[in-house]
């Protein structure tokens, strides 16, 4: 039983900065939980507060039910890996490992045990009398787990702990993350400012912005149903296009590029200034004006491979789409885009807060 | 055409395989003039009578002589004890003193507070020694200093600090701690600033306390600078002279006399060249031995790293 509950919680630092506003959430026992968001959002902080290396300015923590506000953080049973690692460069593998059970005056048989436990579990065992500054940097931060599970804390939290790493080894280590969280079923919240980290790692995810939490939820409801505009265009990548305009007698005028498109009858209802969020995948190529089309001038051709990223002009806009290899499409040409129905997203109004507009029939 | 020989009198030039120590000769000829020839010399000079004052005799090669007598000496035994007591106490009390302070600094305080107390703590550090001696010995006066003034007002017995044979050297010892402990706050503090944080906080939250994350992380992390600081104020106390000279003059009687001291009047009081330069080689050994005894047990301490 250790879940971690956060209520109303801030934190302003002495220079009067707002790094955190108000953020209530609960994370489930066992559950992963992924902060995501800009550098400067507070996901770090936060995740500070939970260590308790910051005192939340107000608002409480709760750890497995007890209130830990102001616990000091050697007190609160929680394991913490850093982005730089933070392995003490004086001692061995085997040193960083036993140091927190050292800490906690635990018998020397056991340290021995559970070391040896921990680097069998991460494959490390033959680097046990290494110094941290012979390993790689995958292997130091598999010594920087390895000192968090030794311990068999409440819960893990991780700082960016792949931030430092290849792009290669980023995507091993975060599969083993997660199947390490799974197999010591361990409560973990981990903090990415990459997306696609959060979306492949987390049972949930948490998007930050301003200090201000913006939507919590798994992974695909967070890409299908994005909570506001800024949601919307920090998931997914390529990012989520944005037209921006109003809509009278259902539909859509764009305010620069002059596209107009009418509405799908779910969102029949709706007036006034809004967003338009198109998915760069939820578009087609038609020969024919018609339905959801507009029209737009084919600027460059990224192929990737198994997919061809296209970016349009559309009235002095970009616009990009996300299209089959196959599909034929040369630079300088005009082509007509269709956006799949219902897969547009309205957001109601300019701002980056403006909530998306939940059509009718949808959950 | 003359450019075309120059060039390739350059480039003959620059194939002479020598031209490195051509180079390098000014340098070494100066050494060799002022330190090397001078040594070698001094060496010799410490296996003969050699004595300025007597013009008339013929200086002799008396082999280990001078050695012998000076290790038989009492007065010279006395020098070298008070020379280890000096540098033994008031190294440590400068390191103790310094650390905690260079701790509290870096952990405690912050800001312009700081800039305050280094302002403060690096003004004894700025003063001349023999500025310094001079002040001391103006404190520690018996009839009109300032120290024994206040004992008195309080009501506490009123010692004679520079000329009783029991407290003569703790008052030079006084004057140098006062005089570069703030050396030790600098150094240490520099090396305490110089620890990566997030190893605080990874021990914070590794269940750390603060003696343990003292003992496990700010020791050996600083174990470096700890031993030059060491070994900066040792060497340094070990060749000490000018306040020792200004307060005390190595009494009352050769109660404060260090080895430096009694080295300088062997040369340049008896003129007794011989027993002067064997006693300076004397030093020198002991200085090499102990330096070395030091940092082979620091090197020895956690993880066996290599300190220097």
């Amino acid at each position: 039983m250790s879940r971690i509950e956060l209520d109303e919680v801030t934190k302003v630092f002495d220079d009067d900065v707002l790094a955190v506003d108000d953020v209530s959430l609960t994370i489930e026992d066992d559950e992963l939980v992924v902060f995501v968001g800009p550098s400067g959002s507070g996901k770090s902080t936060t995740l500070r507060m939970i260590a308790g290396l910051e005192k939340p300015t107000d608002g409480d923590i709760r750890i497995a039910g007890e209130r830990m506000t102001h616990v000091e953080p050697q007190n609160r049973d929680i394991a913490m890996v850093f982005q730089s690692f933070a392995l003490y460069p004086h001692r061995s593998v085997r040193g960083n490992l036993s140091f927190p059970l050292e800490a906690r005056d635990m018998d020397d048989d056991e340290i021995e045990r559970r070391v040896a436990e921990a680097a069998e579990i991460l494959g490390i065992t033959e680097l046990l009398d290494r110094k941290p500054s012979q390993l790689s940097g995958g292997q130091q931060q598999r010594v920087a787990l390895g000192r968090a599970i030794v311990r068999d804390p409440q819960a893990f939290l991780m700082d960016e702990p792949l931030a430092n790493l290849d792009a290669k080894l980023r995507t091993q280590m975060r599969a083993e993350v997660v199947s390490l969280q799974q197999e010591l079923g361990v409560t973990m919240i981990h903090v990415t400012h990459n997306q696609e980290e959060a979306m492949t790692m987390g049972d949930r995810v948490v998007v930050m912005d301003q200090g201000e939490v913006q939507q919590i939820a798994p992974p695909k409801e967070m890409y299908q149903r994005p909570a506001n505009r800024f949601v919307a265009e920090f998931i997914g990548s390529p990012s989520m296009n944005i037209i921006e305009g109003s809509i009278e007698d259902e539909t859509f005028s764009a305010y620069d590029s002059g596209v107009t498109l009418g509405l799908p009858s779910g969102l029949s209802g709706v007036t006034g200034e809004v967003a338009l969020g198109i998915r760069p995948e939820n578009v087609e190529l038609v020969d024919e004006p018609g339905d959801y089309t507009f029209e737009a001038k084919v600027e460059l051709i990224e192929l990737l491979g198994n997919v061809q990223i296209v970016h349009f002009d559309v009235g002095g806009q970009e616009f990009l789409a996300e299209l089959h290899p196959d599909v034929e499409v040369e630079q300088g040409e005009h082509r007509h885009v269709r956006v799949a129905p219902g897969k547009g997203h309205l957001f109601d109004g300019l701002s980056s807060r403006s909530e998306r507009i939940v059509p009718e029939g949808e959950a | 055409m003359s450019s075309d020989t120059e060039s390739s009198r350059l480039a003959r030039a620059t194939r002479n395989e020598y031209l490195e120590y051509w180079f390098a000769l000014p340098a070494i000829l100066i050494l060799l003039a002022l330190v090397i020839i001078p040594m070698v010399w001094s060496l010799y000079v410490s296996f003969t009578n050699l004595n300025l004052t007597i013009a008339s005799r013929t200086t002799e090669f008396i082999g280990l002589a001078n050695y012998a007598d000076l290790l038989t000496s009492g007065r010279f035994w006395d020098a070298i004890i008070n020379t280890a007591y000096y540098v033994g106490i008031g190294v440590t009390v400068q390191f103790v003193l310094g650390f905690a302070v260079a701790l509290i600094m870096a952990n405690y305080t912050d800001g312009w507070l700081n800039s305050l107390l280094f302002t403060v703590l690096l003004l004894p550090m700025m003063m001349a020694p023999v500025v310094a001696g001079l002040m001391w010995r103006l404190l520690f006066d018996e009839s009109f200093g300032p120290i024994n003034h206040l004992l008195g007002a309080m009501g506490l017995p009123e010692p004679s600090w520079l000329s009783s044979a029991q407290l003569s050297l703790d008052a030079i010892l006084i004057a140098d701690i006062w005089q570069w402990t703030p050396f030790m706050i600098l150094i240490l503090y520099t090396g305490r600033l110089a620890i990566n944080e997030d190893l605080y906080e990874a021990a914070r939250m590794d269940g750390a306390s603060k003696w343990f994350t003292f003992r496990h992380v700010t020791v050996p992390q600083m174990k470096g600078v700890i031993a030059v600081a060491l070994l900066i104020r040792a060497m340094d106390a070990f060749k000490f002279f000018d306040k020792m000279y200004l307060m005390t003059q190595g009494g009352p009687g050769t109660s404060s006399e260090l080895g430096t001291y009694y080295n300088y009047l062997l040369g340049f009081s008896d003129f007794a060249m011989g027993r002067a330069t064997a006693m300076s080689w004397l030093l020198l050994l002991f200085a090499v031995v102990l330096a070395n005894i030091f940092l082979w047990v620091l090197e020895r301490g956690e993880g066996g790293e290599q300190v220097v």
